[in-house]
């Protein structure tokens, strides 16, 4: 092992263990772990400073999320946020459980059409309103949608970017996905949702009894349309929201990217409504990009790409030959690679690998990329880190008075990762062995 | 059909820098809109993409503003140059000739190093404080300091926003800045001074009663620890001394900006949090966009052709056309921000040399003393004289918009003139 391997991997371990010990501010951890792998880089001759900015930082997922904080921000004036939240205690009356589960599905259906990322800053806000007046934990609702809007995510070609890689790679369309994902997909959120409710049931009793009963039947009272404040400025929302769904059903056709998708929307609003610029870009949360960024370079630095082809490749040839060993090493692997690092440089490493293997696989089966899809969008939901939609969740948690660490999170998902992976392989292997196509398991 | 794009691309760009020109919407905002929507049409028509778009921005220039307002953001906390102004303004010993000839000088050098808008917000309370103890009027101070600061900030690669695009486009150094442009803007200094006096001379007293209270004030008024002062200064140095060599150790000046940063968040451990939403992050947003939206100009063929048939001229006058071109960012810049006017124009400067084969080098001093010197002219014409003429309507006697252009579009004549016989001069024996 050269020296510059282990300083790199030195870094990127030290970096990772001080973002999971939670001992340092999240931000600051990133930042200066990447300061370290550039300066390393720079001594041993890996990292030039310009590899930071044109190669490192991955821009589609800063200016993703910095136009979605953006639209969230005006959103916010308008008291729509309120007034779901009003409607969703009325639904849910008043039961914590359902809650919960309400803003689960919300989040797993939104995210089959639109960015995970902005499924969170759209969602999370209204449970974060409803907690607030109620007095209840906003800590496992959050924790819901976020698994959930990966989960759901997987569905669809344009749910997730991994499915978008794929499908280029791949030449599957819109309803390949939902044939071949859906089913399971499905049958995984309902899994995970049957959990929740036995791992939550002494929470929820809890949370129904210390409820704030008053204002409960207050809100239950209340007409939901009394909370908006602001008409006006909902109709131009509501229009760039119109827009930015639009945009990102239209995204594969028009190939346009989620950042332009977002950045375009934010452009749209502020056109719209004319805020004062320097109070708006105050709501942005600097610290999530600054991590994000941070965190690609420090990713970037390891030659992340370089050794996860020969881990990838290293599995592989073991398998070779055999169908299902390599559609579960690709599925596990790929579920615990994207729990580590972003998935999208991680199916741009597989994708390649994958599409060799199939070529020389007896049959034609596409079940290789459909493993992929899964164990990307499932393994994101083990870290907070592996998932923006998650780290989100995560920095939206941190205006409560008890904001969600590592620990609380690797408490619940790495169960929920670990059924619905295994859920996925059970599907993949049944459909494998079977001798005959099953209809609705991926093929 | 490429006419359709150059028809659709120009009509996005004029709408948004007639926008820009009118200050109807938040400049950030019409900005963001124009490039999104030339973006947004270059994808669906074919001479625009995503990719090329993010590779029209100039990086090296963001990081570097980012690097740069960070640093000056946290030492500006310190007092270190009001510290500075005070102390200068005190040795003038109540010889209003003096004090003024002090400011003004003191302002040229700070926003040579600093951006000329910290400079200004530093130094025209400053001012104003002074002049109300002396009983003096406040405007051929705060005049006077707002436009030495703009002749100030031409000198160096970071003196101003037009000098740290060109710089980063053409690979200019710090010290071919320096050497270049500087001996001109000490030069224009020094013939602006003496237009202020003729300006200035009858409305002034030579000297002022009350000295005593001049130098009784006490110049730490601000100061809260001595040492982050000391620390501030040590940043300083430095970082000027890193600029001094960048271009012989290899380093660029963005990696220099944030040595810089680093070094004032490490030795004077201001909040972080403070210091990031201190940043203008809209002023990055807007630097970004432009450079998106002229991207998109550029990709529908419409630089490549102004360049063309400008470089028929250029290849004709040689020696004329940087004196055009002097003129032409001048006159621009005294109407509109000079930032999108630069971003604007420096693909067409590229042009020229990629088509052409002309030396471009004259060229790009032109540009940054066009786009410099010409904001000189109006209130609005650059972001230092904004801040100068909204700080100045605290006080009784506010700067009007007539009253600025009295003096300033005289000078601002008289410097293009003058810059203009000396990069000619520059040019003749092949310097510039």
């Amino acid at each position: 092992m050269n020296s510059e391997l282990l300083i790199s991997a030195l870094i990127f371990v030290g970096t990772y263990l001080a973002i999971l010990t939670n001992k340092v501010e999240r931000s600051l951890a990133a930042v200066t772990g990447a300061a370290f792998m550039v300066g390393a880089g720079l001594v041993f001759g890996f990292y030039n400073e310009r590899e930071v900015i044109t190669e490192a930082i991955d821009w589609n997922t800063i200016a993703l999320l910095f136009g979605m904080m953006i639209v969230v921000g005006i959103l916010k004036d308008t008291g729509l946020f309120e007034t779901l939240a009003v409607w969703a205690a009325k639904l849910s009356r008043g039961d914590y459980f359902y809650m919960m589960l309400l803003f689960g599905i919300l989040a797993a259906l939104m995210s089959t059409t639109i960015d995970n990322v902005t499924t969170i800053l759209l969602v999370a806000p209204i449970s974060m309103s409803i907690s607030s007046v109620l007095g209840i934990d906003p800590k496992p609702i959050l924790l819901t949608q976020g698994l959930f809007a990966n989960i759901g995510g997987v569905a669809t070609l344009i749910g997730d970017p991994p499915n978008i890689m794929i499908s280029t790679a791949g030449g599957f369309s819109y309803l390949d996905y939902i044939y071949n994902l859906a089913p399971t997909v499905i049958i995984c959120t309902s899994v995970t949702a049957i959990v929740f409710r036995l791992i939550f049931s002494e929470k929820t009793r809890r949370e129904n009894k210390e409820m704030n009963r008053e204002a409960l039947d207050n809100i239950l009272e209340s007409r939901p349309s009394k909370e908006i404040s602001d008409w006006s400025l909902l109709g131009k929302s509501l229009a760039t929201l119109v827009f930015i769904i639009v945009l990102f059903t239209l995204q594969s056709v028009l190939s346009i990217t989620p950042a332009t998708v977002a950045l375009a929307g934010a452009a749209l609003i502020l056109m719209l409504s004319q805020p004062d610029m320097s109070e708006i870009l105050e709501r942005v949360e600097w610290r999530t990009l600054l991590f994000f960024a941070g965190l690609f370079v420090v990713v970037h630095g390891v030659g992340n790409t370089a050794l996860l082809t020969k881990a990838a490749q290293g599995v592989l040839r073991l398998t070779r030959g055999n169908l299902l060993l390599s559609a579960l090493s690709i599925l596990f692997l790929s579920a615990i690679g994207s729990g580590l690092v972003d998935n999208i440089p991680l199916t741009a490493v597989m994708l390649p690998i994958i599409g060799t293997l199939s070529a020389n696989l007896p049959g034609e089966s596409n079940i290789l990329w459909w493993a992929l899809a899964f164990g990307t969008g499932f393994g994101g939901n083990a870290t907070y880190i592996g998932s923006p939609a998650n780290e989100m969740i995560v920095s939206l948690s941190e205006d409560h008075h008890e904001p969600i660490t590592m620990k609380y999170w690797l408490k619940y998902s790495t169960v929920i990762t670990l059924i619905t992976t295994l859920i996925a392989g059970a599907v993949i292997a049944i459909q494998i062995v079977s001798p005959l196509n099953l209809p609705f398991l991926p093929n | 059909m490429s006419y359709m794009n150059w028809v659709i691309a120009l009509t996005i760009f004029f709408i948004t820098y007639i926008v820009l020109f009118t200050e109807k919407i938040d400049r950030t905002i019409i900005t963001l809109a124009g490039a999104l929507t030339i973006l947004l049409s270059g994808v669906a028509l074919g001479f625009y993409t995503q990719p090329e778009a993010f590779e029209a921005v100039d990086f090296d220039t963001i990081t570097l503003v980012l690097g740069m307002m960070i640093m000056v953001g946290t030492i500006q906390r310190t007092g270190l140059i009001e510290y500075l102004s005070i102390i200068i303004a005190q040795k003038s010993k109540g010889r209003v000739w003096l004090l003024l000839l002090g400011l003004g000088a003191f302002t040229a050098l700070s926003s040579a190093v600093l951006d000329n808008v910290t400079t200004m917000v530093i130094v025209v309370p400053t001012t104003l404080s002074i002049t109300d103890l002396l009983g003096l009027s406040p405007i051929p101070f705060l005049v006077s300091e707002s436009m030495l600061s703009i002749v100030g900030g031409l000198s160096t690669l970071i003196g101003d926003p037009p000098n740290i695009i060109i710089g980063s486009a053409a690979d200019l150094s710090f010290t071919q800045f320096l050497t270049h442009l500087g001996p001109i803007a000490v030069i224009i200094w020094l013939v602006s001074v003496l237009y202020f006096w003729f300006k200035f001379n009858k409305n002034m007293p030579s000297t002022v009663k009350q000295k005593q209270a001049l130098k009784e004030i006490d110049p730490g008024r601000t100061v809260e620890d001595w040492n982050d002062v000391k620390k501030a200064s040590g940043v300083l140095v430095a970082v000027i001394g890193l600029y001094l060599i960048h271009g012989m150790i290899g380093l660029q000046p963005q990696t220099v900006a944030f040595i810089g940063a680093t070094l004032a968040l490490l030795l004077i451990r201001p909040d972080v949090q403070e210091t990031l939403a201190n940043v203008e992050w809209s002023v990055l947003l807007f630097y970004a966009s432009l450079f998106v939206l002229v991207g998109g100009l550029e990709q529908a063929g419409i630089i490549h052709q102004i360049a063309r048939e400008f470089g028929i001229i250029a290849e004709n006058f040689p020696l004329l056309a940087p004196i055009v071109l002097i003129w032409l960012a001048g006159v621009l810049s005294g109407i509109i921000d000079n930032v999108p006017l630069t971003i604007a124009l420096i693909p067409v400067i590229q042009g020229l040399g990629s088509i052409h084969g002309i030396h471009l080098s004259s060229y790009w001093w032109a540009l940054a003393l066009g786009a410099g010197l010409g904001g000189i002219s109006s209130p609005i014409g650059s972001s230092a004289n904004v801040i100068t003429v909204s700080l100045s309507e605290r006080t009784e006697n506010p700067i009007t918009f007539t009253k600025w252009v009295k003096v300033g579009l005289p000078l601002t004549v008289l410097n293009l003139t003058l810059a203009s016989i000396l990069l000619f001069f520059g040019m003749q024996i092949g310097y510039m």
